[in-house]
């Protein structure tokens, strides 16, 4: 419903006066408790320390681009951990004076628990943790505080010593480990040379080049027996041609000259004389024999080279082999005929040359892929080796500073203090709370059910939301009894009210004295 | 004892009563309708109640005193009463009070009404009950009677005067409810309920009738009763009624006889 400011606090002077008594009780059982709980509320001390914390680990620059690393760690609940273990607890139960010697196990358990329920660990910012410890004795709340923030930086400067110690450890190791595999790869590759002499480098392009002469020289010879084959041929060819040729001009040369010459002194004499005279019939005689040697001469040297023929040999007469130019082509030909012998023993020598120049080759390839694995390995172990070395100096330089603790990583930056004051509700903010809780919590519940219950309460809104005219408003009636009850209900509220503000000012002196 | 006999001895031993008597007559033997009205201030002075309640015992009973300790609540209800005769110009009239819900509040104002009616010399007013099922009125009165308007209407023998109560205050009568003997009856269908209203409001013109009804979720009476009545007007108590529920009510009455609303018990100091 809504209501103007008016009629809002014209409807709430209503409720109030209608729901007085529950109000009135309400005030008393809300205040009262209130007081109670502020009696019986515990002080509370708060003692705090404020602790410089590098959580950058030792190993991460060192190892960096190297190695990656595992994720950062939330420094505010390891140290939550590093605190609260039994480590630390045991120190700071003895010197707070939690427990002493002769403290029972299960009764040690449940003041850890005590322990870790008062402690706050927190974060600020990115490398400060806040240590705070709350107690009811504030002389226990300072030293507990101040024992954990001394025993957290003690544990964390050896973590801190043991850490470089450990990374220096590790990149020794690791240095240690590819000298090894350094090695390792060296004497293979010695090995490996040893038994290949062939996988030398450079090696490869001699043999090419051996090869390539060889092949060269051997088609070059390969060429020049041909050749020779090829003159030799024609050499015999022209051997048995020059023979024929030979007789022509020895024998037939000679009776052919002769009858040239007889015929030529018979046209002579028959140019004088006829054809009966003597001399002419003697000269014509003459002509028929020696044209009758002629063709024997012929026939035999057919024969000849017929028979010749059949049995293989060349045609040799003794006319022949005093030729001065069949000499030279007999020459020739037995020049020519060692030539071919020379050549083709010279091929095949070649070619086992080669074929062996070829098996080399395959040798050193084989090789050299070996070869290149090994060398790859040595490459790459020695790059990590050289790259290991320089950051085991890294190492051994940060060890030291830690060592001596002079790259100081933990530190308190606020040692903690005496409380002097209760931190938390006091009883003064019990006083108040319950005084205005007490009035307040009924006033509001009255409030909000006259807001929220949806009765009505103005007779202006039955004429503006319904549209019907209010006739009248009628006041409560009072009875004459009812008034006087009504009188006396108000005097018991009122002594109510009164009684409640008693108790708080007596209770209140009485805690303040108590405190003085 | 015939009912005649008695009410003579009533007369007799009353003689304000006889008006009651003259009325009583009247309406038995014949239709109300055809009764003269009879005009004279000296009748109304004749009503004068000789044992009018002392203060302090309307007090107790939670009723309005001219000039007195409550005036607030007094002004309230004579504000009533004159809203409720500009409405009607000045003419008698038969207004119901209704309840919006169940309560004491439509008996509270129905008898304040009532009261306040009869505050003005020149007004008599008279009260009744139809809220049959309970008994509110009666006892906020503390009436103790013979018979009421349930008698009446059931039996036939009954005569108007001898439901007619005097309750101590000055121009007013009071019909109580009665009796309900037979349950779920409709008795204010009956044609002798229309006759007794019609008779009672003409019989004197300066006479107002305000009825009390129950509220309409607690019983159909009040519906039949709505159609009887000239005005009608709700009672709502303070804080105790939804928006909802007096919507639901008012959009059950016949517009043209709703006058308006009566917002009651508002809490106060004094």
């Amino acid at each position: 419903m809504q209501y103007t400011i008016q009629e809002q606090i014209d409807v709430m002077l209503k409720e109030c006066l209608k729901y007085r008594k529950r109000i009135v009780i309400g005030f008393v059982v809300t205040s009262l408790v209130l007081l109670a709980v502020g009696v019986i509320w515990p002080k509370r001390y708060k003692a705090e320390s404020l602790i410089y914390v590098d959580n950058r680990s030792v190993i991460k620059p060192l190892m960096k681009g190297t190695a990656v690393s595992s994720e950062s760690k939330d420094i505010a609940r390891n140290a939550k951990e590093i605190i609260l273990g039994s480590k630390i607890l045991d120190k700071v139960m003895k010197v707070a004076g939690w427990a002493g010697v002769g403290t029972a196990p299960n009764q040690i358990e449940s003041i850890v628990e005590e322990i870790k329920k008062k402690t706050v660990i927190k974060k600020v910012g990115d490398t400060l943790i806040r240590i705070e410890f709350t107690d009811k004795d504030p002389r226990r709340a300072y030293l507990t505080t101040k024992s954990m923030a001394e025993n957290f930086i003690d544990i964390g400067k050896v973590n801190k010593v043991e850490e470089s110690r450990s990374a220096y450890d590790f990149i020794e190791k690791q240095a240690a480990e590819y000298l090894e595999k350094l090695t390792t790869v060296d004497k293979k590759i010695k090995d490996f040379l040893v038994e290949n002499p062939d996988a030398r480098p450079g090696t490869q392009e001699k043999v090419t080049n051996h090869i390539a002469e060889l092949k060269r020289k051997y088609e070059e010879t390969t060429l020049l027996l041909r050749e020779e084959q090829i003159r030799k041929k024609s050499i015999q060819k022209q051997l048995s041609g020059e023979a024929a040729m030979t007789i022509s001009q020895s024998k037939e040369g000679k009776y052919n000259k002769k009858i040239t010459e007889m015929e030529t002194q018979l046209e002579n004499l028959l140019l004088t004389y006829t054809d009966t005279y003597p001399d002419v019939i003697r000269l014509r005689r003459q002509i028929k024999d020696v044209k009758k040697n002629l063709a024997d001469e012929i026939n035999q040297r057919n024969q000849a080279i017929k028979d010749a023929e059949k049995s293989g040999k060349s045609y040799f007469d003794s006319s022949i082999a005093t030729n001065p130019i069949y000499q030279q082509l007999r020459a020739n030909l037995s020049e020519s005929e060692t030539n071919i012998a020379t050549y083709e023993t010279r091929n095949v020598e070649m070619k086992s040359m080669l074929d062996a120049e070829y098996d080399r080759m395959r040798r050193i390839q084989d090789g050299d892929a070996m070869m290149q694995a090994l060398t790859r390995d040595y490459q790459v172990n020695e790059e990590i080796y050289q790259d290991l070395l320089k950051r085991r100096e890294n190492a051994r330089v940060s060890r030291s500073l830690d060592t001596e603790q002079k790259g100081s990583t933990f530190n308190i930056l606020e040692p903690a203090k005496l409380p002097l004051n209760p931190s938390g509700l006091r009883f003064l903010h019990f006083i108040i709370l319950g005084m205005v809780a007490g009035l307040m919590m009924p006033l509001g519940i009255v409030f909000l059910l006259s807001q929220i219950d949806g009765k009505i309460r103005s007779s202006r809104y039955i004429t503006d939301k319904l549209g019907v005219v209010v006739l009248s408003e009628v006041p409560h009636y009072w009875k004459n009894d009812e008034r006087s009850r009504f009188s006396r209900g108000n005097l018991y509220l009122g002594l109510a009210v009164l009684s409640v503000v008693l108790i708080y000012a007596a209770t209140a002196t009485v805690k303040f004295m108590g405190i003085i | 004892m015939s009912k005649i006999e008695e009410a003579l001895k009533k007369a007799r031993k009353n003689p304000r009563k006889e008006a009651d008597v003259v009325e009583k007559n009247a309406v038995i033997s014949g239709s109300g309708k055809s009764i003269a009205k009879i005009k004279t201030n000296s009748e109304i002075r004749l009503m004068k109640d000789e044992s009018e309640l002392t203060e302090q015992e309307l007090n107790s009973k939670g009723l309005i005193v001219r000039n007195e300790t409550q005036p607030k609540v007094t002004d309230s209800f004579r504000n009533l009463r004159t809203q409720l005769l500009k409405s009607s110009k000045n003419e008698n009239f038969v207004v119901m009070v209704m309840g919006c819900i169940s309560g004491n509040d439509s008996a509270f104002v129905t008898m304040n009404l009532g009261a306040a009616f009869a505050f003005d010399e020149t007004k008599t007013s008279l009260v009744v009950d139809c809220d049959i099922s309970s008994h509110k009125l009666e006892d906020m009165l503390s009436l103790d009677y013979e018979h009421g308007l349930v008698d009446f209407l059931e039996d036939e023998n009954i005569s108007v005067s001898e439901i007619l109560h005097d309750v101590g205050i000055s121009r007013l009568r009071v019909i109580p409810s009665g009796i309900e003997k037979f349950k779920e009856c409709e008795y204010f269908t009956k044609g002798r309920m229309k006759v007794l209203i019609d008779g009672l409001v003409e019989r004197y013109h300066d006479r107002y009738i305000v009825l009390n009804s129950p509220s309409l979720n607690e019983s159909a009476d009040a519906n039949i009763l709505i159609e009887l009545v000239d005005y009608v007007v709700v009672v709502v108590p303070y804080g105790s009624v939804n928006e909802s529920e007096l919507e639901g009510t008012l959009n059950k009455i016949d517009k043209t006889k709703l006058l308006g609303v009566v917002f009651n018990d508002v809490p106060t100091w004094t």
